[in-house]
């Protein structure tokens, strides 16, 4: 499915909630979370460098992921995010918020059709 | 990134590309190294994926590059979301400069409990600060954190003075003398120690610890002289004064998103406050204001020379 604008428009305000959710199945690094969510979403979602960086960098300030540099059986070091427990209870909240707004978001969104 | 099979024009533009970033990232030593590194593993693990998915490799490592977006967008990005501190960070990291103002202004700063209380807060909250990590917050109180070993040495300076006579004739006063006397360089020893600490961070962060030193100290020596005299008057009225423009300067430092802006924030408002230092009775003639902020403004970058000095010397 290509990503229309509205979808885009979502996805900004969630990315957040996508990479820790990534995460939380096990620690990955930067590369690794791009492609976990592509595949994850069937290619739907995509999330680009510019914005994973920065959010990576600003989940860190807010302490809810920790870096942690990790040598591969190759050899080469990588720099894994691990999902921290403030991390995991932010999460939780926002899939319970997230519950509720697409509950109350498909009852309103699909007008006639629901009543 | 520098894989066998690339062709010297991919490579000279990642080069160029790492290069430009690393011009815009501005961020402390350390921390860019680290973020480069991370960068460049990234391009690496992007570029063997196009690779895999049947892209020529230096298509790919081009690719690569292309997908991290323009360098400045991306450390503009980046600088945002690891310094610029949120309203409510900046507006708590003016707290403490704030309450000193409010203690000097009124003079509660005679009311030893609530000294005391004041002293122990800011101690409390910026171990608090460390144990989070030093957040954004974490410099500003850790600044006026910094200042009280050196009251505390003012107090035991006049313990020592009070008890040096009869110190041999009361066990008490002897005791007193010799806790004052050990206090003093152990006082100095964890000043050194904690600007240190923040020197080897980012001299930035020396800096912000340096910022009260100069009107406490100021403060103190008025205080020594005048004695009772001083509980409001206009010297400590200036100094609360000066306290509460780094309060508000402390906002503006926080909310800057570049070192640059950091770095300009800090020298406009130093001029601004020896300004106002003029309201205490010092010259405001323009030779005189010139030269305070020159001893101001250099005192305060000093850490950025010591870095500097240090680099060269490794």
């Amino acid at each position: 499915m290509k990503l229309t604008r509205y979808v885009t428009q979502l996805l900004k305000g969630n990315t957040d909630v996508l990479i820790l959710s990534t995460l939380e199945r096990e620690p990955m690094y930067g590369h690794q979370i791009l492609e976990a969510i592509e595949v994850a979403s069937d290619g739907t979602l995509s999330i680009s460098e510019g914005t994973l960086y920065p959010a990576l960098q600003r989940l860190t300030r807010e302490g809810r992921i920790r870096p942690r540099w990790t040598t591969l059986p190759s050899g080469k070091e990588r720099k894994y995010y691990v999902i921290t427990p403030k991390g995991e209870r932010w999460l939780a909240e926002c899939r319970s918020q997230w519950g509720e707004f697409a509950a109350a978001f498909g009852r309103v969104a699909r007008g006639g059709a629901s009543g | 990134m520098s894989g066998p099979s690339i062709d010297g024009g991919a490579r000279a533009a990642a080069r160029r590309y790492f290069a430009a970033l690393e011009r815009h990232l501005q961020l402390d030593d350390a921390d860019e190294r680290d973020l480069l590194r991370e960068l460049q593993d990234h391009v690496s693990d992007r570029a063997d994926a196009f690779m895999r998915a049947g892209l020529a490799p230096d298509a790919a490592h081009r690719r690569a590059i292309a997908a991290l977006g323009r360098p400045e967008a991306l450390a503009h990005s980046i600088r945002q979301a690891r310094y610029a501190a949120t309203w409510r960070e900046a507006l708590f990291a003016a707290v403490p400069a704030e309450l000193t103002a409010v203690l000097l202004a009124t003079g509660l700063w005679r009311a030893a409990p609530l000294a005391l209380a004041f002293a122990l807060t800011i101690a409390a909250v910026t171990v608090w600060g460390l144990w989070r990590g030093r957040p954004v917050w974490f410099y500003p109180w850790a600044s006026i954190a910094w200042v009280l070993p050196f009251i505390a040495g003012y107090l035991a300076f006049l313990v020592i003075s009070a008890n040096a006579r009869d110190a041999l004739a009361s066990p008490l006063s002897l005791g007193a003398l010799v806790a004052s006397g050990a206090y003093l360089p152990l006082g100095l020893v964890v000043a050194g120690w904690a600007l240190l600490a923040a020197l080897r961070r980012d001299w930035l962060d020396a800096t912000v610890l340096l910022t009260p030193l100069v009107p406490a100290l100021a403060w103190l020596l008025h205080l020594h002289g005048a004695g009772a005299a001083a509980s409001v008057d206009r010297m400590t009225m200036t100094v609360a004064f000066v306290f509460a423009g780094m309060g508000a300067c402390t906002v503006g430092f926080l909310r800057a998103d570049s070192r640059a802006a950091r770095v300009s924030t800090i020298v406009a408002s130093s001029i601004a406050l020896v300004a106002a230092t003029s309201m205490a009775g010092a010259s405001a003639a323009p030779a005189a204001l010139v030269a305070r902020s020159v001893l101001l403004v250099a005192f305060l970058l000093s850490p950025a020379l010591v870095t500097l000095a240090a680099r060269r010397a490794a």
